[in-house]
């Protein structure tokens, strides 16, 4: 592997975990306009940045809106931190399977967190898989008719 | 709020996930930020009591509309993690993956299970991925789906 190998690998795992910089993005972008960097994850990043770039940039503040947005970011970024910390914490401490539960949706990067709402949408991604469970088993069924009715003709061709 | 910081608060809550059979899989990838955030895309995480009349403890899925670029890249991950499968239905459109029914090796007791389908390849505009654990056998995960 080269250094562009090994550079693209190393980008590639830290943007599909959200956790590339502005100026990594933009280093991955680079190296993807090479059209000379090639193979299953330089396809795999230009699919899924070409979509993502379809998603609109967050807005950017004046400055004094910048720091208090700064000041009430830090103080909900502690809150929220120390609330994750604690839920994680919980959840390697807990030895039950039973006593975890988890019932969300993200739509469009909106959080679903009514039970009843995320259940429905369970319920019709199975019964869309489904759908297309009895269309290829119709297609097999028909498959097997055809045949069928080929080894039959050809039977009563024999001598 | 910051992103990173963001990221590292979504990956902290969405960690039971992670804890699963699920993450040593190819498909997980698929199931990280890059994918999620997506315009048009769908993800649902239920590990929950409701799951348990249909012997099921966890159901992750994910869902794309309108991306039809994505379809050789998550087929080439779900092909991946099918080529170790126990048992597997398999229907394949103008070369390409459109339907999988897979089932993997048993994890911690719990029989696991992928089903993909992508509808670009039949006329529709959806990919769906789905991961699912629980003591289900294979029938009574086609019974569900039924």
């Amino acid at each position: 592997m080269n250094l562009t190998d090994k550079q693209l690998q190393y980008l590639a795992d830290r943007y599909f975990d959200g956790l590339t910089s502005e100026e990594e993005e933009q280093r991955l972008r680079q190296l993807l306009a090479d059209s000379s960097v090639t193979g299953s994850t330089a396809d795999e990043l230009r699919a899924v940045m070409s979509y993502a770039a379809m998603t609109p940039p967050a807005p950017t503040l004046r400055s004094r809106e910048r720091r208090h947005s700064r000041l009430g970011a830090i103080a909900s970024t502690a809150a929220a931190v120390t609330v994750a910390v604690g839920i994680g914490v919980s959840v390697m401490l807990s030895g039950s399977p039973d006593s975890r539960t988890e019932c969300m949706a993200f739509v469009d990067g909106n959080r679903i967190a009514d039970p009843d709402a995320v259940m429905a949408i369970m319920e019709a991604d199975l019964r869309e898989f489904g759908e297309a469970t009895d269309a290829v088993d119709s297609e097999i069924s028909s498959d097997f008719s055809i045949l069928s009715d080929a080894i039959n003709q050809s039977s009563t061709t024999e001598p | 709020m910051n992103r990173k910081i963001l990221t590292v608060l979504i990956i902290m809550l969405l960690l039971p996930a992670a804890l699963h059979a699920q993450s040593g899989l190819n498909i997980n990838r698929v199931f990280k930020p890059a994918y999620r955030d997506l315009p048009g895309a769908t993800e649902t995480i239920i590990e929950d009591a409701r799951l348990r009349k249909q012997s099921l403890s966890f159901y992750h899925s994910i869902t794309f509309t309108g991306q039809a670029e994505l379809g050789p890249t998550i087929e080439r991950l779900v092909s991946a993690d099918g080529s170790k499968a126990l048992s597997k239905e398999v229907n394949y459109k103008s070369g390409h993956l459109y339907y999988g029914f897979y089932r993997l090796k048993p994890s911690d007791g719990e029989n696991r299970y992928i089903l993909y389908l992508n509808g670009h390849l039949a006329g529709d505009n959806r990919i769906l991925l789905i991961y699912l654990e629980g003591k289900a056998t294979p029938e009574q995960v086609k019974k569900m789906i039924k």
